[in-house]
């Protein structure tokens, strides 16, 4: 049995039935059936996903005291590390606790984006594949109907927004604002500056991400990350407190920056991180994974470095 | 410094795999098996890349022409359905992904020179059919065309236009053009006006020709039921009633009173034509293989291809597997889900990756014969 058979045996062939057994129960509508099954594939990973989303509070909660460890230990940076790891440590919390869910969902991505391609497949080669991946029982009941419903507001499931145009292009931005949205509830506001910038530049890059994936692949795929996302939303929520939903009131357009080299916190902070980030160096991102991964770099603090340079200019 | 690199490694890495994913998600690949056809002694291949039209001689396999149109398109062009040839001209569905652009274009069969072109608003999956100056062809967007081949325009008062997909060949007999859908319908048209003569609805999808048998059409469904419709009323003929247990997707092979139906079950069935009783056991593929391909009849024999990318030749009479089955030594690209198609006691099938394979029949037995397989650089 190849990796593709476990694929097809284990992910692609049970998502697939239940997308079809939806299909049929709820009326014959595919949307509805990728509405339904969104909502079941997230509570399947409520286990999963609800530790990563009080860690995030947690680091949330963490912020006062680490404040106060940045203004006791911000010269030096080993210290620093050490004692936020401490501070995770007994907090239970984890910078890099997303990365869990993350990865498992990647196979329910691939996995929904090929059931999606089969069951509502437009041309032959598609279709073949739901012939030999349908369940016996459900063969009787689905074929039936095939070409399957595969119209939501006009718009075909089956196709992407870069080829079916006009106002589609607005699911890839949806994708994208949902997501952003998500992560900037989650994310810690007020965090000690270096953590802050990593996680200014995952908020932007990963909504950016997935609104590319989004223009690109089949529509049905948008509407499962647009329904997950707006359940990660309510769920954090109801842990966070919504004020992280009132984005326009904290929006600092400079904290952009943060993506491109460092924010401006950041740069007060951790020191020189403009004239670093020009050879691709963003001392905030470093520190945080830093952090994250329980080591240091041990090459003093970003105040000192930049107090060095200014001596040898 | 490098956990920062880090950082926007993996970024990059991921913006890179992002690309590569859309990338699969968009791809204008064919999502079509390759054409093949015979006549008039030429086999016509699909096959290579970029796609081509070969014409080898049947007897031989020697490449006589080849067929690529003089226009200039942005990406690969693709010919998604076979070819047919009629009225001394050949016809292939294409498409351009690229420049969204579809249609047919006839060609010199015996030079390959392009004659003409028509434009077509979806891919042209089907056969196109030839009768009395006129090449009938339906679309993936259910239109069906009727294409004067002297104006090279459609004839005026065709414009019917489906529910579903056409990925069948039209059937056309005297004044009458049958064509079955993906809406569950199989349509009668009159060929000069191309006003609708009867329509009758099936429990599946159709994506075949239907076969003719005196007055019946024999049409396999996605419920996996075999239709036999009246020709002349569009009812069905009382008294037949034949299932199987997974799609039929191909045309079903008439030979007298008898009908060979393959099925994506992974068998063939032998029907009696008048009631849709089965005959005989059913001839069962290896467990995971499946039959798409439409049986043919050579000689005695009854052949079929699996998907797997087996050649099984049967006794017509017993039903009984005759000599060993054939299988490519090829381990990606050897499935068949093209139909085989006939040339006096030789048949020929195309596999996935484009490689053409003869089969010729001695004493009883089916015997490989030539086989073709294009160089990129042909």
């Amino acid at each position: 049995m190849g990796i593709g058979d476990i694929f097809s045996t284990f992910i692609l062939q049970p998502m697939l039935n239940a997308l079809l057994w939806l299909y049929s129960v709820l009326g014959s509508q595919f949307w509805l059936a990728i509405i339904v099954f969104t909502i079941l594939i997230r509570l399947l990973m409520t286990p999963l996903m609800l530790p990563q989303q009080r860690a995030a509070k947690k680091m949330q909660d963490l912020q006062p005291q680490l404040k106060e460890l940045q203004k006791k230990y911000g010269k030096d940076r080993e210290r620093m590390a050490q004692e936020q790891m401490k501070l995770y440590k007994e907090a239970g919390a984890s910078p890099m606790s997303g990365c869990l869910p993350m990865l498992v969902q990647m196979p329910i991505w691939i996995g929904l984006w090929q059931s999606i391609n089969q069951a509502l497949g437009h041309q032959p080669l598609q279709l073949l594949g739901l012939s030999q991946n349908m369940y016996g029982p459900l063969r009787q009941m689905i074929s039936a109907d095939v070409p399957l419903n595969r119209f939501f507001l006009g718009m075909d499931l089956s196709l992407e927004p870069s080829v079916l145009g006009g106002l589609t292009y607005l699911l890839p931005i949806t994708v994208g604002f949902t997501m952003w949205l998500q992560s900037k509830m989650a994310t810690p506001s007020g965090a000690d500056p270096q953590a802050q910038s990593m996680n200014q530049s995952m908020t932007v890059m990963m909504p950016l991400m997935f609104g590319f994936f989004s223009l690109n692949f089949s529509t049905g795929l948008s509407l499962y990350f647009i329904v997950s996302n707006i359940i990660g939303i309510i769920t954090q929520g109801f842990i966070s407190g919504w004020q992280g939903l009132l984005f326009w009131k904290n929006m600092n357009l400079k904290s952009l920056g943060g993506l491109f080299g460092g924010s401006r916190s950041a740069q007060s902070a951790g020191g020189d991180s403009r004239s670093r980030a020009g050879r691709g160096e963003t001392s905030s991102t470093s520190a945080a994974l830093d952090v994250a991964e329980g080591k240091v770099g041990g090459t003093g603090s970003g105040v000192q470095r930049k107090k060095k340079r200014r001596r040898k200019r | 410094m490098i956990k920062s690199g880090r950082v926007w490694g993996a970024a990059v890495v991921l913006l890179l795999l992002g690309s590569l994913l859309s990338g699969c998600g968009a791809a204008p690949v064919p999502q079509n098996w390759p054409g093949l056809s015979v006549a008039d002694n030429v086999v016509y291949a699909i096959s290579g890349s970029p796609q081509k039209v070969y014409m080898l001689d049947a007897e031989t396999g020697v490449q006589k022409a080849t067929f690529m149109p003089t226009g200039t398109f942005r990406g690969q062009l693709y010919y998604w359905s076979p070819v047919t040839v009629g009225g001394e001209t050949a016809f292939v569905g294409f498409a351009s992904p690229q420049d969204k652009l579809f249609g047919l274009y006839a060609f010199d069969p015996a030079t390959g020179q392009e004659l003409w072109h028509a434009a077509a608003d979806n891919l042209i999956l089907g056969a196109p059919a030839y009768a009395d100056g006129v090449v009938y062809f339906g679309s993936s967007s259910g239109r069906v065309y009727a294409v004067d081949t002297t104006t090279h325009n459609v004839k005026p008062g065709w414009s019917f236009q489906a529910g579903e997909a056409i990925w069948g060949s039209p059937l056309v007999i005297g004044d009458l053009v049958y064509v079955a859908t993906m809406d569950h319908s199989l349509y009668c048209f009159k060929a000069e006006t191309g006003a609708v003569e009867w329509e009758f609805q099936a429990g599946g999808a159709m994506a075949a020709q239907p076969s003719p048998k005196d007055g019946t059409l024999y049409q396999g469904a996605f419920d996996g039921k075999v239709y036999a419709v009246e020709r002349d009323s569009g009812q069905q003929a009382s008294g037949f009633d034949f299932q199987a247990q997974n799609w039929i997707w191909s045309e079903v092979l008439v030979d007298g009173a008898r009908l060979y139906v393959t099925s994506m079950d992974g068998k063939l069935y032998t029907l009696d034509a008048a009631t849709g009783k089965v005959l005989s056991n059913p001839y069962q593929t290896q467990a995971d293989d499946y039959i798409r391909a439409a049986p043919a009849k050579v000689g005695d024999l009854v052949v079929i291809a699996t998907a797997s990318g087996q050649v099984v030749a049967l006794s017509s009479e017993s039903g009984q597997v005759v000599g060993s089955p054939w299988t490519s030594g090829l381990t990606v690209g050897k499935s068949i889900l093209t139909n085989p198609v006939v040339s006096g006691e030789r048949v020929y099938v195309i596999l996935a990756s484009g490689q053409v394979q003869s089969f010729e029949v001695l004493k009883g037995l089916l015997a490989p014969g030539w086989a073709f397989a294009p160089s990129e650089s042909q």
